[in-house]
Formats: structure tokens, C-alpha cells, sequence
């Protein structure tokens, strides 16, 4: 079978299929390295002092210095750790990164696969890395290790439920244009594209404000990112799984972080900021040329980026309980409400205005909920029984 | 609305009543439960939300007596339905009634506990009911998964962790051979409606020999586990041992009934065509249960171990009449089902009560009890000469109808051989009867009162076992009208 | 029939399959045979899109790899060392024998029939380009009891797992065994 690509035609699908995957390689690292320099400049503006300054012009090839650095270095492993699981791990957490890259879609038309089902596929290979955390966990033969990819499994597992609601409540009132004679539309769709597209006009940011903080939680929690990098606290457990990994190893894990962060950032421009579409429907009925198209992507996925950066630099790390419970009492209930909401507005065809209003009353909720959870804290729990089998010996 | 062939589906949500308000209970019970402190109710609220729903939903199921209905082509409300959905109904009450004070002593998670036991008889009435491969296999599995925590509950008695597992691991692969049975007989019979699945089979092409074949051994592998036939029994004692004693009662009989309900479905319904290959199959599963349940059951020392083996003994009976299915040996069937359960149930909560006062299972801990308490002695009694076969008892009618039909059928040696076992599970019913009799009792040897709920318990099932042994008409009639649906 | 590339795609995935699931009981170290799991699972998916089931799939990977594995490697890592050993067993012999034999008769019977001729009722209904949304249908209409029944399944499970280990008799949740120290065994007295 043949199709087109940039023009050429007849190109074989296994040969289109691998250029684009190659292209989105490339691209992925390129961009993951330049997260990795803007979050230390930012960081560093938010703490008042200067970042990397010398490497390079103001500091522009810190993290091509850092991978070198990274390269050169010695590639341990723990004499009684598994061979097998503890090379593995990083795999498995790299590459459902890079699977998620297919479906998302950068600009009009280009993507590497345009799926039905897009969302969901997106849902399923972000669990896969979750095995990834706990091997290496295991793997390392490591009390901390263990604990950290412990609790990384339980967390990503505990925010998967919010993030995947989220999605879905998306989802469900997303309008589609339906192609048949009577010309009412469709409601619900996991096409990316199709989620794009009918935000022409207003982003999904007007219509569910609370899926769109709580996903923004939920995505931070599955990026292991502060408030939530329990797992990987620096102070704590020493770097969690990660902590017997060095070099190329070590920089994989890295990369993955950045990379499944930057694919978070463009799903979440894509479903609730309108990816390409938006504000170009607005003013015409024509998408805008490509490069624009890329610009506007470019800003809405960096300013989710940017806001991750700026709760990094400002909110404390959350305990396990207190993570646990958040996620188990506050956003899963609400998450819950908001779909059944939904699901009325569709099933009565109520007006998208009561989207909006409902919405609003569950940020209140939220903030609420969060804010007295502030005020009167929960009693630091009892120690924890011995723990069993493997890790106490 | 229209499934996907255009056939018309009736989504009358009253015909589910009875489930709905069962699920609506155990939600109940749970909130009641969790909240009890702040809606300050006592512990013995929880039973009594479980008994009122349990009675709603047996109002609710009696309305649909003599009606034959579908839901969405998935549920049949007919009388067969009927008849086990009061039966299972029934039977929960009165396991929760018999055993209220031993679970408030010795099960540490009352609502969950409740709970459960509603959401397993859900599973048991959908199993009874539903004309769907699907929905069969999803009742099968709500019962079990209720029962497999349910036997886990005992938490002060480490056999009962054990026994849990053991029931999980062993029912997790048979319900694996189940479905991959059930898979092949989707491909041969091309729909998973019981109907479509009879007619595909009764047009017949002789390429579907072999898999229908190995689904039909794989079906009957998966249910011979949930009935406890031989050789997939090995779940049973260990299960019925380390269990509280009302869910050894309820698994003995409700989990049954719920399969044996299933299997009539199965058998008389989709795979009716295709007798001649399973026939020689469960004869065989019939013999082997018969001869060794009621064997190995001469060598127990424990009173629920020994009841275990019995009750396969019993599936043995009850299997035979699978073998010559036809409209007599199902009522016969039904019959023997009704009865067993009620003789079941007198003797369980007859040992309930002996356990709530002494802690003990073995049976020579029953020395004397016709001294200490000769009503209770008197109930244990009935209930196991009736197990046994004796005349004015439940058992001996029930059997005499069954071996009577499987006669006819044709079968014989099957029958002489149920003879034979009878006549060998007397003498381990005997020997209770021995110990209670004619033994002084040790220790403390005052007389001991029941509790009002037992005496409630045990006099009902009583007057039941001593009912169908004399007048076994109404029973009769009912079961006849309960297996008509299958035969028309 | 089907293109070049989804035969050899079949081919290449059977393969994975088939040998990475021999391999789970033939490896010594139970967290490499759950690792073989993993990949079972994935070989699995795979198998699906082969047969354009796109949701099945997806949703294979999502529950599956992503969420039963979990579970699994949880278990085997919170078990005690030595039974870590995926061991020898004294029914290896006959073991072996009966699950030839078993493979032998499935196979024959997948073989000997010829699958695609048999038309029954619901088979007739076949062709389907985007299955996701057939498939929601028919979970939220005619199936709905199915769904519901699931639904109620599925959340006495959860709370089953939790009975299952906590005991509100003691205070951090420690089950009741370490109290009563009775070591009665079950199946003694067969």
C-alpha cells in the first residue's frame, strides 16, 4: 500500500510509517534537551540567581555539556542486582514515551497516525511505563530504590484514574462533524484531530475549567514532577529507583521524564487550548499557514511547560498519604461528578453554558477542598509495619 | 430499541427487580455499617436491613408468577427463574437468621460480610435466569467472587486465609477452562443466545465434532468445579473447613442450587442437541462423585469436612439426573434441590448453635448432646437421617422421586450404584448420631437453651425437612411448573 | 487475503508470543517471567490489530500491561525470597505429556475446522470499519445489564480485596493471624 508524504507520492506506509517516527526521534531530543536548559534558567530566575551561564552563550550548551558528560561516564551496575530487569528498566520507561508521539498532532495534517482511537491509545502507553518504575526499583537492589519505585508505581497508578476522567470528560461532549444526510452533529470522539478541530472557535479551557486543573494535577503527578516527585525526592529517598543508575543509563530516564513531559504539554494544548485550531477559526474559516500553526502549538504547549516549571519552583513536596488521599478523595469524586455532568448535558441536551457554571462551582470546590486541608493537616500517620519479604532483608 | 440483527429488546427494568433491590440493600448495608456510630444504630441493625430487603425482593420476584418475559434477550423471568430466586432468597434469610450471633462474635467486618452474602445471591438469581453465554458467565463470577471473600471472613482462624486461597487459586483456572469452553461453543454455535446456539446445533455439520467436543469437555470441567463433582472436588473440604459456618451453609446451598440451576439451563437448553457427547461425560463425573464423595466421607473427624464430602456425595444424585435430562427427572431434580437445601440448612444451623456454645467442630466433641440438649440433638438428627435417605424425611422422598425418574429414563446402573452409596453414607450420618446418643456427655454436663433466633432458625427448617418427607405435594407441583419453561 | 506486511507482522508476534509465554514456566526467576508476561501481553495487542479489533487492542495494553502487571510484580516483590524460585516440580514428567497432549488436541481441532464457513446468527453481522463506537453501543444498550452487573462486580472486588487484609480488631491494620497463633493445617485429614 502506498500513500503520500510531504508531497512524494506513493511512498510505501512501512517506509512513511518509519521516516515519520525517525523525524519525530530527532525532533523529541533536540527539543527534550532544550527543556532541560530552560528549566534550570527558570528555575534559577525563580530562586533569584542566575542558572548556567557559562557553557556556550548564556549558557546555550549546558545540556549538550551535561550528555556529554553523561557518555563518558562509566556504566555501573549493583553486583547482586538482576542483570535482566535492571537493563531493561530504562527501556520500558523510554519507549512508551515515544510510542505516545504517534498520535499527537504537531499541526494540520501532520502527525505520524491519525488514530480513532487517540486518546485512548495515549492513555494506554502512558501505563506502561509504570512496570518501567518498579523494575527499576526492583532491580537495583537497593532498600531506597525499592521503596521509591514503590511508591512511583502506586502514585502513577492513583493519578491515571484523574487523568484518564479528565480525558474522557473531554471526550464525551466533544462535537463532531457528522457526515450524514441530517447533518445534526455527533457528540463524543477520541480522534485528536477531530478534538482540535472542533474547538475552532472556543477552546475546551471555556467549557470544562475543572478538567483542565485536574488534569494539569494529574499530569504533573504521572511526570513525578514537585508537588508530587515523592518517588524521585532528592532529600529523601536519594533519587528513588533511579539512584543505581549512571551514564547513558541514567540519561535515558532523564530524557524520558523531559520527553513524556513535552508530550503532556502538547496533548494539553491539543484537548483543552485548542491546538492548532484555536484562535485561527475565529477569524477565518481557513486554517492558517503551517508556521503559524506550529508558533501557536509552540506557545500553548510552553506555557503548560512553563507552568510546570513555576509550581516546581514554588509548592513543597506533598507526603505519600497526603498524595494518596488526594487523588482517592478529592479528585476522583470530583472527577466522577464532572463526567456525570456531562453525560446529563448530553443525554438532555441541556445548554453548554451549565458546562461552564459547573465547572466553576467544582474549581471552588477544589480550591476549597485544598485550602482547608492547608489549614488543619492530617496527623503525620503512625510508623509503617516491617516491611515484608524483600526489603527487609 | 434493536441489538445488532434487528430483533426487538424489551428493556422492562421491573423484571429485575428482586436483583436491583438486593444491590440497593447491600449498598445500604454498607453505608449503614461505615456510618454506624454518627446514625447510632446497633449491630443487629445491619441483619435486619438485610433481612427487609431480602423480603422486598421476594415480594417483588412473586409478582412475576407464570409469566414468561426476556430483558434485552439477556434474562428470562419465567417460573424456573421464579422458583430459584425464592429458593435462593430463602435460603439467605435464613442463613442470616441462624447464624446472626456467631458472626457478630466471630466475623470482624459485619457490613462487608452482609453485603456480600446479598450481592452472591444477585449472582446465584442471575445465574438461574440468564439466556445469555455472557451473562452466565458474569453471574458465575459475581456468586464466586462474593464467596471467595466471604469463606476468608473467619479472620481468628488461620484455615480460614487458607482456604480462601485455595478456593481462589482453584476457582480462578476453572472459570479460565469455562470461558475457553464457552469460546469454542460461541464458534461452533455462531451467537451466545441459548436459543440461536440450540438451533445451530440441531442443524449440525459433522466438522463440529472435535470442537465442540473439547468446548463441551472445558464447560463441563468449569461447572464440575462449582459443583464440587469429582475429580474437581478438592476445593470443597478445604473451603468448607476453614469457612464460617454460615458460609459453609450458604456454599452448600446456594452455590450448588445456583450451579445445578445453571447446568438444567445449559443442558436442556443450547447443548440438548448434542446429547450423545456429553452424556457418557457426566455419567462418568456422576459415578466418580457418588462413589468417592461418599467414601472419603468415612474417614472425617470434623463435622464440616464431613459434611463437605456428603454434600458431593449428594452432587453425585443430583448429577445422575442431568444425565437423563427430560421435564421428569428436572422436577425430580428441583425436588431433591429443594429438599437438600432445607435438610442442609436444619443440620448447619444446627451446628451453628452447637459451635456458638462449645467452639468446637470435631465430632466427638458432639458426645452427650442428646443429654445436654436433646431439642438440638433432635434437629441434627432429622437432618442427617434425612441426608441419608430415611422415610418420612425430606431425603427419602426426594430421592425416591429422583431414582425413580432416572430409572426411567434408562440409566439403571446408575441408580443401583446411588443405592449402594446411599447405603454407605448411612454409616458416617450414623456415626453423629452415635456420638449424640449414645455417649455421656464430657465435661460440663448441664442442660443448654438456644438462643430465640435459633430455636427460630432450626424449628423452620425442621418442620421443612419433616413437611417434604410427609406432604410433598405443593413442592411437587411447584417444581413441575418451575422446570415446564425448559421443556416447552 | 491480508497484505504482506500484517502476515509477516503475524508471524513475528505469534513468535514473540509463543516463545516468551514457554518461557514463563520454564524460567527459574519469577520477576524475569513476569517481565515474559509483559511481553506476552504486548504479543497479544499485537495479535488483535492483526485482526483490525483496534479497541480490544488498546484496551488489552491499558488493562493488561498497564495496570495487571503492576499488580503482579507487586505481589511477587512483596513475597518472601524464596519463593521467588519459580522451581523444579516433581509432576515435570507428566506434566509435560498432559500439556502435550492437550496442545495437540487443540491444535488438531484448530486445524481441522474450517472456521470461516461457520455462519451462525451473529456471525452474519461482520463487517464493522470503526469498532469503538459499535462496541460502546452495544455495551450501553443491549448489553447494559452486563455492563451494570460488571460495574457492581468490579466494586465489591475492591472492597473484597481490602476485607481480605485489614482487621478492624487491631489497630495499623495487621491481619489477625500474627494474634491467634493457631497453626491447624487444612488437608490433614484426608
Amino acid at each position: 500500500m502506498s500513500t503520500e508524504i510531504f508531497g512524494f507520492d506513493g511512498v510505501n506506509v512501512w517506509v512513511d510509517g518509519l521516516v515519520r517516527v525517525l523525524l519525530i526521534v530527532g525532533f523529541m531530543t533536540v527539543v527534550v534537551m532544550g527543556l532541560i536548559y530552560g528549566e534550570r534558567k527558570i528555575l534559577a530566575r525563580f530562586q533569584q540567581r542566575l542558572g548556567p551561564t557559562r557553557t556556550g552563550p548564556v549558557g546555550l550548551l549546558q545540556s549538550v555539556a551535561d550528555a556529554l558528560k553523561l557518555v563518558g561516564k562509566e556504566d555501573l551496575r549493583p553486583r547482586n542486582a538482576d542483570a535482566w530487569t535492571f537493563e531493561l528498566a530504562p527501556y520500558l520507561v523510554f519507549v512508551p514515551v515515544f510510542l505516545g508521539f504517534v498520535i499527537v498532532p504537531f499541526v494540520l495534517d501532520w502527525q505520524v497516525r491519525i488514530l480513532e482511537l487517540g486518546l485512548l491509545y495515549f492513555v494506554a502507553v502512558t501505563g506502561i511505563n509504570i512496570v518501567g518504575w518498579i523494575m527499576a526499583g526492583w532491580g537495583s537492589d537497593n532498600r531506597y530504590a525499592m521503596i521509591g519505585g514503590m511508591r512511583a508505581a502506586a502514585q502513577g497508578i492513583s493519578y491515571e484514574l484523574p487523568l484518564v476522567l479528565s480525558l474522557l470528560a473531554v471526550a464525551m461532549v466533544v462535537e463532531v462533524p457528522s457526515d450524514s444526510a441530517t447533518g445534526e452533529s455527533l457528540r463524543g470522539s477520541l480522534n485528536l484531530n477531530e478534538i482540535i478541530a472542533a474547538q475552532a472557535e472556543i477552546p475546551n479551557l471555556v467549557w470544562q475549567p475543572l478538567v483542565l486543573i485536574v488534569f494539569f494535577i494529574a499530569a504533573l503527578a504521572e511526570l513525578n514532577r514537585t508537588p508530587f516527585d515523592i518517588p524521585v525526592g532528592e532529600s529523601e529517598v536519594v533519587g528513588g529507583p533511579f539512584v543505581e543508575y549512571s551514564g547513558i543509563r541514567w540519561s535515558m530516564f532523564f530524557l524520558a521524564e523531559y520527553a513524556a513531559l513535552l508530550i503532556m504539554s502538547l496533548i494539553f494544548a491539543a484537548v483543552f487550548l485548542g491546538g492548532w485550531a484555536w484562535p485561527a477559526g475565529l477569524f477565518q474559516d481557513d486554517p492558517w499557514p503551517r508556521w503559524a500553526q506550529a508558533l501557536l502549538v509552540t506557545g500553548k504547549a510552553g506555557l503548560f511547560i512553563f507552568m510546570v516549571f513555576w509550581v516546581r519552583a514554588s509548592v513543597p513536596r506533598l507526603r505519600i498519604d497526603q498524595l494518596m488521599s488526594f487523588t482517592w478523595k478529592i479528585l476522583l469524586p470530583l472527577m466522577f461528578a464532572q463526567v456525570l455532568i456531562n453525560g446529563l448535558v448530553l443525554v438532555y441536551d441541556w445548554p453548554e453554558i451549565v458546562l461552564t457554571v459547573t465547572g466553576l462551582v467544582g474549581v471552588l470546590v477544589l480550591v476549597m477542598a485544598v485550602d482547608r486541608a492547608v489549614r488543619h493537616p492530617r496527623p503525620r500517620p503512625a510508623p509503617a509495619t516491617q516491611l515484608e519479604g524483600e526489603a527487609a532483608s | 430499541m434493536t441489538d445488532l440483527l434487528g430483533n426487538d429488546l424489551n428493556l422492562q427494568y421491573e423484571l429485575l427487580g428482586p436483583e436491583i433491590a438486593l444491590v440497593i440493600t447491600a449498598a445500604l448495608v454498607l453505608f449503614a455499617d461505615a456510618f454506624r456510630r454518627e446514625l447510632k444504630i446497633g449491630q443487629s441493625a445491619i441483619p435486619a436491613i438485610s433481612i427487609l430487603g431480602l423480603v422486598v425482593a421476594l415480594l417483588l420476584s412473586l409478582l412475576w408468577i407464570d409469566e414468561n418475559k426476556d430483558f434485552a434477550r439477556l434474562v428470562t423471568i419465567d417460573n424456573f427463574t421464579t422458583f430459584f430466586r425464592v429458593l435462593f432468597i430463602a435460603v439467605t434469610v435464613v442463613v442470616i437468621i441462624g447464624s446472626h450471633e456467631y458472626i457478630e462474635r466471630r466475623v470482624s467486618h459485619l457490613g462487608e460480610f452482609y453485603s456480600l452474602l446479598l450481592l452472591s445471591t444477585v449472582g446465584a438469581m442471575l445465574m438461574a435466569g440468564a439466556r445469555d453465554l455472557l451473562t452466565a458467565y458474569l453471574a458465575i463470577e459475581v456468586m464466586s467472587f462474593s464467596l471467595y471473600i466471604l469463606v476468608s471472613l473467619a479472620k481468628s482462624d488461620t484455615r480460614s486465609g487458607e482456604a480462601s486461597l485455595k478456593y481462589v487459586l482453584l476457582g480462578g483456572v476453572a472459570s479460565a477452562m469455562l470461558l475457553y469452553g464457552l469460546s469454542f461453543l460461541y464458534g461452533v454455535g455462531g451467537s451466545t443466545q441459548y436459543t440461536e446456539i440450540a438451533a445451530a446445533l440441531s442443524d449440525g455439520t459433522s466438522t463440529l465434532e472435535l470442537p465442540l467436543l473439547l468446548g463441551l469437555a472445558l464447560i463441563i470441567a468449569g461447572l464440575g468445579f462449582k459443583a464440587s463433582a469429582v475429580p474437581f472436588h478438592m476445593w470443597t473440604p478445604d473451603a468448607y473447613e476453614g469457612a464460617p459456618i454460615p458460609i459453609t451453609a450458604y456454599l452448600s446451598a446456594t452455590s450448588k442450587a445456583a450451579t445445578f440451576a445453571l447446568l438444567l439451563r445449559w443442558f436442556a437448553g443450547p447443548l440438548l442437541p448434542a446429547i450423545d457427547s456429553w452424556q457418557w461425560m457426566i455419567s462418568v463425573l456422576a459415578v466418580l462423585t457418588m462413589v468417592i464423595g461418599n467414601l472419603v466421607a468415612l474417614q472425617q473427624s470434623n463435622i464440616k469436612r464431613l459434611l463437605a464430602y456428603s454434600s458431593i456425595g449428594q452432587v453425585g444424585f443430583m448429577l445422575m439426573a442431568i444425565v437423563t435430562i427430560s421435564d421428569q427427572t428436572g422436577s425430580a431434580l428441583l425436588l431433591h434441590l429443594s429438599g437438600y437445601i432445607i435438610t442442609n440448612l436444619a443440620v448447619f444451623m444446627g451446628v451453628i448453635a452447637f459451635y456458638n456454645r462449645t467452639g468446637r467442630e470435631e465430632i466427638v466433641a458432639f458426645r452427650g448432646l442428646a443429654q445436654t440438649n436433646p431439642y438440638l440433638a433432635l434437629v441434627i438428627t432429622a437432618g442427617l437421617f434425612s441426608l441419608a435417605g430415611m422415610p418420612l424425611l425430606a431425603g427419602f422422598l426426594t430421592k425416591f422421586i429422583l431414582f425413580q425418574s432416572v430409572v426411567s429414563g434408562g440409566y439403571t446402573w446408575l441408580v443401583v450404584t446411588a443405592l449402594l452409596a446411599s447405603t454407605v453414607s448411612l454409616y458416617y450420618y450414623l456415626q453423629v448420631i452415635r456420638q449424640m446418643y449414645m455417649y455421656q456427655p464430657e465435661g460440663d454436663a448441664s442442660r443448654w437453651r438456644l438462643s430465640p433466633t435459633g430455636y427460630l432458625a432450626t424449628g423452620a427448617m425442621l418442620v421443612g425437612v419433616v413437611w417434604v418427607g410427609v406432604y410433598a405435594a405443593p413442592f411437587y407441583t411447584a417444581a413441575d411448573r418451575a422446570i415446564a419453561p425448559l421443556f416447552t | 487475503m491480508d497484505s504482506v506486511g500484517v502476515v509477516i507482522a503475524f508471524y513475528v508476534l505469534s513468535a514473540i508470543t509463543i516463545v516468551s509465554a514457554a518461557s514463563i514456566f520454564l524460567l527459574r526467576n519469577l520477576v524475569h517471567a513476569i517481565v515474559l508476561l509483559v511481553v506476552v501481553f504486548l504479543g497479544m495487542a499485537g495479535l488483535f490489530l492483526t485482526l483490525s479489533a483496534d479497541f480490544i487492542a488498546v484496551a488489552q495494553i491499558l488493562i493488561y500491561a498497564g495496570a495487571i502487571s503492576v499488580l503482579f510484580v507487586f505481589a511477587v516483590m512483596l513475597t518472601p525470597l524464596a519463593s521467588r524460585d519459580n522451581g523444579n516440580s516433581l509432576y515435570a514428567g507428566p506434566g509435560l505429556l498432559l500439556g502435550g497432549a492437550i496442545a495437540a488436541i487443540v491444535v488438531v481441532t484448530a486445524f481441522d475446522v474450517e472456521w470461516n464457513q461457520l455462519t451462525g446468527v451473529a456471525l452474519e453481522q461482520r463487517s464493522f470499519t470503526d469498532t469503538i463506537e459499535v462496541i460502546g453501543n452495544q455495551l450501553l444498550g443491549p448489553h447494559v445489564l452486563a455492563f451494570e452487573v460488571a460495574s457492581v462486580l468490579l466494586l465489591f472486588a475492591l472492597l473484597g480485596a481490602i476485607v481480605l487484609v485489614t482487621d478492624p480488631n487491631n489497630e495499623d491494620g495487621t491481619t489477625a493471624e500474627e494474634e491467634a497463633g493457631k497453626d491447624t493445617a487444612v488437608g490433614g485429614s484426608e
